[in-house]
């Protein structure tokens, strides 16, 4: 029988030949795509919901029957979007493709691989595809097998621009596109970037790669923002590698979505890696939005910290898994990873499992997870005071998502998300309940 | 000012006020008295509006409005203030952002400007000091953290900035030592006026030493048992409530 996800699969693995049988094509990245295209016919969509701990929570078979065409052109509108930070240098990406920059960086370069200077589009060639594993993951070798450009972000040794960066995704309606962003931050470079998914089309489906490579004492920013894709599917992969030394803070800000899954995958390969995570997911009636956290300490002495927390409305289901991986051999490691949900309504849904995998004993770790609702005797009491029943779930919401925002610190990320996180939960909160 | 007629109410099921009748006039002070479990502070969250407290029969007038039919926050708005025996934390809601909100719900409600945070830190500066209230404690989490007595004062504080025509306070002493009660008590006490109201709802006297009330009822098994002025709740400090129940032939 011939099932919709074996038309849709076919229907990808046709334009992967297509792309690979591209004589200009350079020969490291034919190669690259080549391997990611076989390992994704293996590997098929991961539709199983039987041992399929992934995607427990998360169900892609709407995303495997579903027929939006590959995207192999550009679209044409470029999305408008709020800046983040003044001055900053804006790259859009509609359907994968890479909109020419207009401003150069300092001390590196943002813009498509393919336009990259030699010295710096060698390095990429050497990183590309080597941080994001595809070995069992369908959508990372999906998004391998049909990446058509690149977004590159390139920080010279050394280097602090001071210049924020801001990637701009989009996808056409009915299209699926599989927009690929490398982030390199060379040996005690400095960089601060946000990635805004925004406008997806109807019925389109963004299958999103970013991988971040932080070198010895690099500092890496790094801000997701995912607009709502109310009627659209999308799935973003993060791969992050640190060196010894560096740090990375990481925060991601989801509004909303039919079907939205963000993978974000960090590896501590040396001593002294820092990396701290954060997320809000705010979810509204229809929305089903999942984080999978996987932090693999694969060195001693490393600090990972994670805090995500979430709302859920009513009618909306919000999936949270942390996993930190301690092998034996990776002593002196710290760790700490929390989540909380606030439910607002009885149909809404929330699952959270925090996980610490850890197999060495000089270790501190903690984690907790939390799910819970506003609290009726706050509620009652701000109330009493005069504050209508919105107004004062609207407060005791604000502190709620403040902690994980407070740790953003004082940036244009922080504000960038303090902004965005109260016109949600202003919308969420008004007239629930 | 308060009306309450033959208030019947109960709370998880059970009924805990079995005919409540209660006239409070405009700058009079009422203390209500009562053993635990009698149902006093049952009857100052009916007035408050609490969800889950079902009033099953009675009235209550407050203004000539009926106020059972007004949802918790117009209550407030309209000038009746709860002062809660068991202050409510809210982690990572200042205090003063959240005086700031009820003060300017209540001033919306009665067609005034709203004031700008440099504003109402102007008249914050001046409220703090009625209750001998540290400043900078407006500047952390509500109640978060706060002893028994900084709760107790910030409840008087939210009291003099609401500025309430009835302020219904459910055992204000309770956890307070000697000085903090003084502060509490004259505090209150300064805030007595022709206009407003207050309902002292204690099971000891101590309060009533500071803060004179012109009637003092005693609430037992859901009922008043007994009505008197103060020296009854000099009885009641010397004799305990055994009397009165006896006398009322209630079993406590």
């Amino acid at each position: 029988m011939v099932t919709a996800s074996d038309t849709q699969e076919a229907r990808y693995l046709a334009l992967a030949d297509r792309i690979g049988a591209d004589p200009g094509a350079l020969p490291w990245l034919a190669a690259l795509r080549s391997e990611a295209a076989a390992r994704f016919r293996v590997l098929g969509f991961p539709i199983a919901r039987r041992g399929n701990e992934f995607w427990k929570y998360t169900d892609i078979g709407p995303i495997a029957r579903a027929t939006p065409e590959p995207a192999t052109t550009p679209g044409s509108e470029a999305p408008l979007v709020t800046p983040i930070a003044d001055g900053e240098v804006r790259v859009s990406v509609v359907d994968g493709f890479v909109a020419p920059v207009p401003r150069a960086l300092d001390d590196g370069y943002v813009g498509s691989l393919q336009a990259a200077p030699s010295d710096v589009a060698e390095v990429a060639a050497a990183r590309l595809g080597s941080i994001a594993s595809f070995e069992r993951e369908a959508f990372a070798a999906l998004n391998t097998a049909l990446m058509q450009d690149v977004t590159l972000i390139y920080v010279r040794r050394g280097a602090s621009p001071g210049t924020h960066v801001h990637v701009v995704l989009a996808s056409s309606p009915h299209t699926a596109s599989q927009p690929r962003v490398l982030i390199i931050a060379e040996e005690g470079a400095d960089a601060s970037i946000a990635l805004t998914w925004a406008d997806a089309g109807a019925g389109s489906f963004s299958n999103a790669v970013v991988e971040v490579a932080a070198a010895a004492g690099a500092s890496v920013r790094l801000l997701r923002i995912a607009h709502p894709a109310r009627v659209a599917h999308s799935v973003a992969t993060t791969a992050v590698a640190q060196q010894r030394g560096s740090s990375v803070e990481l925060f991601s800000l989801d509004l909303g979505g039919e079907l939205v899954r963000h993978n974000l995958d960090v590896s501590l390969s040396e001593p002294d890696a820092a990396c701290s995570l954060g997320g809000l997911y705010l979810t509204a009636r229809g929305d089903h939005v999942d984080n999978h956290v996987l932090v693999a300490h694969r060195s001693g002495q490393a600090t990972s910290n994670a805090l995500y927390k979430g709302v859920a409305a009513g009618g909306s289901r919000a999936v949270f898994t942390g996993q930190v991986h301690v092998p034996q051999d990776s002593q002196r490691t710290e760790t700490h990873l929390v989540n909380k949900n606030v439910l607002l309504a009885p149909d809404a849904e929330v699952n959270s499992q925090p996980m610490l995998e850890i197999y060495a004993d000089d270790v501190i770790a903690t984690h907790g997870s939390a799910v819970g609702q506003i609290d009726a005797a706050a509620l009652f009491y701000m109330r009493s005071r005069g504050l209508d029943a919105d107004a004062a779930r609207m407060l005791l919401l604000q502190a709620f998502v403040d902690e994980p925002i407070a740790a953003i610190g004082d940036t244009a990320h922080g504000a960038a998300v303090a902004r965005l996180a109260a016109v949600a939960l202003r919308e969420r909160t008004t007239g629930e309940g | 000012m308060l009306e309450v007629r033959s208030l019947h109410a109960t709370v998880n099921g059970a009924e805990i006020l079995r005919g409540i009748d209660l006239s409070v006039a405009a700058g009079e002070t009422h203390a209500i008295m009562g053993p635990n479990g009698s149902g006093k502070s049952t009857l100052a969250y009916v007035l408050a509006g609490r969800p889950g407290y079902e009033v099953l029969g009675g009235t209550v007038t407050f203004d000539g409005q009926d106020l059972l039919a007004m949802p918790v926050e117009e209550r407030a708005r309209a000038g009746v203030f709860l002062s809660f025996q068991h202050p409510i934390e809210i982690p990572g809601v200042r205090t003063d952002h959240f005086l700031r909100a009820g003060y300017n719900e209540r001033r919306k409600a009665d067609g005034e400007a709203e004031l700008d945070v440099l504003q109402f830190d102007r008249l914050l500066k001046q409220k703090v000091k009625v209750v001998e209230m540290d400043y900078r404690q407006t500047k952390r989490s509500v109640n978060e953290g706060f002893s028994g007595g900084e709760r107790k004062r910030s409840e008087i504080l939210q009291m003099s900035i609401l500025e309430p025509r009835l302020a219904v306070l459910d055992e204000v002493d309770s956890g307070l030592d000697v000085d903090a009660l003084r502060d509490v008590a004259d505090a209150i006490n300064s805030l007595r006026s022709p206009e407003r109201s207050l309902v002292l709802v204690t099971h000891y006297e101590r309060i009533l030493n500071h803060v004179v009330p012109d009637k003092v009822h005693v609430l037992m098994d859901g009922r008043f048992v007994a009505e008197g002025g103060k020296e009854l709740a000099l009885d009641i400090a010397s004799r305990g409530y055994d009397w009165i129940a006896e006398r009322a032939g209630v079993s406590t």
